[in-house]
């Protein structure tokens, strides 16, 4: 068994901005920052879940991982970190499964092609056991031997995202990254699918992030939990802690919007308020519409370890740990 | 509940392709009260859009209501002239899309929009069509509405967007709102918001509302009777609480099990095996029998015969 | 594990019982088969078996004529001057008593082997300026399209007279100049297939997996664009027909006394009122061949394009 408390992702202090030139000719161009100094750490066989709305930069992070975009910052994977020349070894490391099955397959290559690429572009195996890794990997990922030579069209939308999450485990990577990987599916079809992550994650070595709007889904798969908002790390924590007592006023809202079908959950306890005020440029992000602020959130908060500085706990006590990026955050009872 | 806004009776809409007649929705019934928010939930391809399409009568061309009837306030949609169906859509009925990003015109003016369907009727002034398109989109929740009148789509924001579309749905105050997976495209924050104001209009101004979703947790939120669809079928209705507590049918029983919740944390979700068919694809007589793991004889032989489970509990199955 | 497939028996029996059902369905399935005949003109099939019916039947021609022609090409005989077709002469004989059609089918050769080793030719340049525009970008793309705006900017035919002119005067200096008339509009189907293809999601995941760029060009961008450049091949092939027998009919093109479709109109020229088959018997054969390589060119359009 290999060391549990393996960093298998390091990410640390990643920003990146982009140039918008704005809609007209003339109208000054300026940087529009989608990721603000990120930094978190993955480890190994760990299911990490990174939850936030649309545009709150969660998909850059995870392309900014895959080496997909420029940013600054620092992120390893595996003590790795990439540059086009070693995209070969780094790759060996990191894989992904996307949101579209369809468009993430190539429609002219079969299913046992798709499934035997990484290992093709690894250089690992012959031509038989490379055919034989890829029937072994569909027979996992609960299809078997008779969709080795179909196109990915004669599939449906879960069969697709099978093969892809199988591709993305044959060459044994350390970390997957899983981005909005069931959102495109029907609900009966997207839960077969989060079953299949938690079975292969039982029987598989690998850590993974997983990538969703979904803070149910992300809940019910992943062990810690780190919210996203503007850019920002706003709340990151053990799954229980974090889910059942969160403590910054976005989490909260988050999980007062979900539409729950028990309608007796507990979770309807925060009654679902939003306010409205003119946001603080240098201030916190929530700023603007977080029904908690006071004057102090003008200035930006940093992220600390709420339980530590409440009750002393051993900061390096790294499960236990519960950061939130808020000036006053929100004790439940 | 009183009188029906809406009595849907064995509606049957197919789609013709290469000579061939495949049915997305097969005879279904069903009714919406005066006042009253319905709600159809079901999976990609189990007809909910279709229903809602047709009875807007925005069904391409070679897809086509081919049996049925559809009474609204009295008249029966399929009868009525192209004229008399002008004259409701838009005003006594109207709908709201899934994208706001593409249901508005980019080139013209919010205000311009918004107003536009009383422009039609042409029986306002220019003062009063302002005056109304103010009133609603502040009743939409929009924060400035005066402001938001001489803004262009691209200006606001999605929420934003769907709260213009909605003003453009009760401008006219209709009956009935179709409202076809309205919150599907915004986050889960901005729907919180959109599905309280679908039920303030509700409560203020008695408009019924039919809201289609794949999503039960946005039905149970608003809805208080809901129809679930499969493979063209209504397979259960009826109150929400009663389908989300007690359902029967076995198809409902696992799309409601198969949504993770708090609850089912470090368990497997009981998935429903097999995948929606396709429309194209032959199906036996109980449209789930072939996904059913407790499907017998019966249910490859003859359809399921309506049954009613308590009080406005309506089940189709063998076997419940 | 979630079932993938349904396995319960009253399924399986759902599945494979030939019951009245089923033969309803195939009852449905031959009403089927009809319908999608009689709209092959939809599918695009109706075109491409027209087209291979012409373009083989043209190439059959062209083959044949290496080894076997029914008189001899270049042999003039004097006792059989601009006769009318006949069973002897199909297509009847030229003013200097050679037999048209013999000569159109060798012409047909030396026609095709131009255009097609042309087509060739630009096709395989195109694709690699074209997948590394697209896929590179950047300064390389600019300049690499601005240089084929500037050819594009040129007549066709000036360009080739000038390389022509340019070149060795030989006997397939034709081959150049053709080549790069062909390669500007090859290279812009090439160039803006990659930039759709780029940044699809399946590339990403190949970018993932570890393959190298070259393996994403060729292994998995190119073959998705073979429709679209398919297509504009095959009427590029037509086009360099018709750019051959106009340059040979300028006496640019393949030099006397080798026969080619445009040499030969252009030789019939004089001769046009006395003995109209020898003009008209080339012309047919580059219409039918452009029609026959336009169906293709529309068909695959429709079939794999749609």
């Amino acid at each position: 068994m290999k060391n549990k408390n393996e960093e298998i992702l390091e990410i640390s202090h990643v920003s990146n901005r982009y140039r918008d030139s704005g809609a007209g000719f003339f109208s000054r161009s300026k940087m529009t920052r989608v990721l603000n100094d990120v930094s978190l750490t993955i480890h190994r066989d760990e299911m990490f879940g990174l939850v936030g709305e649309s545009g709150c930069g969660k998909s850059t992070l995870g392309k900014a991982v895959l080496g997909m975009i420029p940013f600054e910052g620092q992120i390893r994977v595996g003590g790795m970190e990439y540059t086009r020349k070693n995209r070969q070894e780094f790759t060996s490391a990191v894989q992904a499964v996307f949101q579209d099955p369809l468009s993430a397959l190539n429609p002219r290559r079969t299913i046992a092609q798709t499934l035997e690429e990484p290992l093709l572009a690894h250089g690992i195996g012959t031509p038989q056991s490379r055919r034989e890794k890829a029937v072994e990997m569909l027979e996992l990922v609960g299809l078997d031997a008779s969709y080795a030579d179909r196109l990915p069209r004669e599939l449906s939308g879960g069969q697709r995202q099978r093969v892809c999450i199988g591709a993305a485990l044959m060459i044994d990577p350390d970390l997957v990254i899983a981005d909005e990987a069931t959102s495109a599916l029907d609900v009966s079809v997207g839960a077969q699918i989060l079953n299949l992550f938690q079975e292969i994650h039982d029987r598989k070595d690998f850590a993974m992030l997983f990538i969703s709007h979904n803070l149910n889904v992300v809940y019910y798969l992943c062990n810690r939990i780190a919210v996203m908002y503007r850019g920002s790390i706003v709340e990151q924590g053990d799954a229980e802690s974090l889910y059942n007592a969160p403590l910054h006023p976005y989490t909260r809202t988050l999980l007062s919007a979900i539409p729950e079908i028990d309608a007796g959950d507990e979770l309807s306890r925060y009654a679902y308020q939003e306010t409205r005020r003119e946001p603080a440029p240098d201030g916190c992000d929530f700023y603007h519409r977080c029904p908690y602020a006071t004057d102090q959130c003008k200035k930006r908060p940093e992220l600390t370890d709420a339980l530590a500085a409440e009750n002393g706990t051993d900061a390096s006590e790294k499960e236990r740990e519960h950061l939130v990026r808020c000036w006053n955050p929100v004790r439940s009872d | 509940m009183g009188e029906n806004i809406l009595e849907v009776k064995h509606m049957t809409v197919s789609i013709y392709e290469n000579g061939e007649e495949y049915k997305v929705v097969n005879r279904i019934s069903f009714a919406v009260g005066k006042g009253e928010i319905v709600g159809i939930v079901g999976e990609s391809g189990c007809g909910k859009s279709m229903t809602a399409l047709a009875l807007q009568d925005l069904l391409k061309n070679h897809i086509k209501v081919t049996e049925g009837s559809m009474m609204f306030d009295g008249r029966d949609l399929r009868t009525i002239s192209a004229a008399e169906r002008r004259q409701i859509n838009g005003n006594d009925m109207s709908m709201i899309f899934q994208e706001p990003m593409t249901s508005l015109n980019p080139l013209y003016r919010i205000g311009a929009q918004v107003g536009e369907v009383l422009l039609l009727h042409g029986k306002h002034s220019h003062a009063e069509i302002e005056q109304r398109t103010l009133e609603a989109l502040t009743m939409a929740g929009l924060p400035d509405p005066a402001k938001t009148m001489r803004m262009y789509p691209h200006e606001l924001s999605g929420g934003m967007r769907q709260r213009v579309m909605i003003a453009m749905g009760i401008i006219a105050q209709p009956k009935l709102l179709i409202a076809d997976e309205p919150t599907t495209a915004l986050d889960v924050t901005t729907q919180a918001h959109v599905l309280e104001l679908l039920h303030r209009i509700n409560q203020q101004t008695g408009t019924a509302i039919l809201l289609i979703s794949h999503d039960l947790g946005v039905i149970n939120k608003i809805c208080s009777r809901v129809l679930v669809m499969y493979a063209g079928k209504i397979v259960e209705q009826g109150r929400t609480e009663d389908i989300l507590r007690n359902p029967v049918h076995p198809y409902t029983q696992g799309l409601i099990a198969s949504i993770p919740t708090r609850r089912m944390k470090g368990m497997p979700l009981a998935s429903i095996p097999g995948r929606v068919p396709p429309v194209t694809e032959e199906k036996p007589p109980c449209p789930f029998a072939s996904r059913c793991d407790k499907a017998d004889k019966r249910c490859f032989t003859e359809y399921p015969g309506r049954k009613t489970v308590s009080d406005d509990h309506i089940l189709w199955c063998h076997i419940g | 594990m979630a079932k993938a497939v349904n396995t319960n028996a009253a399924g399986m029996k759902w599945g494979r019982q030939p019951n009245a059902a089923d033969k309803v369905g195939a009852e449905k399935q031959s009403g089927k088969r009809k319908a999608s005949a009689d709209s092959a003109w939809v599918t695009g099939d109706a075109e491409l078996r027209i087209g291979f019916v012409i373009v083989g039947i043209i190439l059959f021609l062209a083959l044949l004529s290496i080894f076997y022609t029914p008189y001899d090409v270049y042999e003039m005989n004097t006792a059989v001057r601009s006769q009318a077709p006949s069973a002897e002469h199909f297509f009847g004989t030229d003013n200097f008593g050679r037999d048209v059609f013999s000569r159109a089918m060798t012409g047909a050769r030396f026609t095709l082997l131009v255009s097609g080793s042309t087509v060739l030719m630009a096709t395989a340049i195109s694709i690699v300026l074209g997948l590394v525009c697209g896929y590179v970008g950047g300064m390389l793309d600019e300049v690499v399209m601005r240089v084929i705006d500037a050819i594009n900017s040129f007549p066709s035919i000036l360009i080739a007279l000038v390389m022509v002119s340019i070149l060795n005067y030989g006997k397939l200096t034709i081959i150049p100049a053709l080549v790069i008339m062909f390669i500007p509009s090859f290279t812009r189907i090439v160039r803006t297939g990659t930039l759709q293809y780029k940044n699809a999601e399946f590339v990403m995941s190949n970018k993932v997996f570890g393959d190298s760029d070259f393996r994403i060009l060729f292994v998995h961008i190119l073959p998705n664009i073979y429709p679209l450049l398919l297509s504009s091949v095959v009427i590029g092939l037509s086009n360099a027909i018709l750019a051959e027998s106009s340059m040979s009919y300028l006496g640019l093109g393949i030099q006397p006394p080798i026969p080619s479709w445009g040499r030969m109109l252009k030789e019939a020229q004089d001769i046009i009122f006395s003995t109209p088959w020898a003009a008209i018997a080339p012309g047919m054969m580059i219409v039918f061949t452009i029609v026959g390589l336009n169906c293709i060119g529309e068909g695959i359009r429709k079939k794999y394009l749609n």
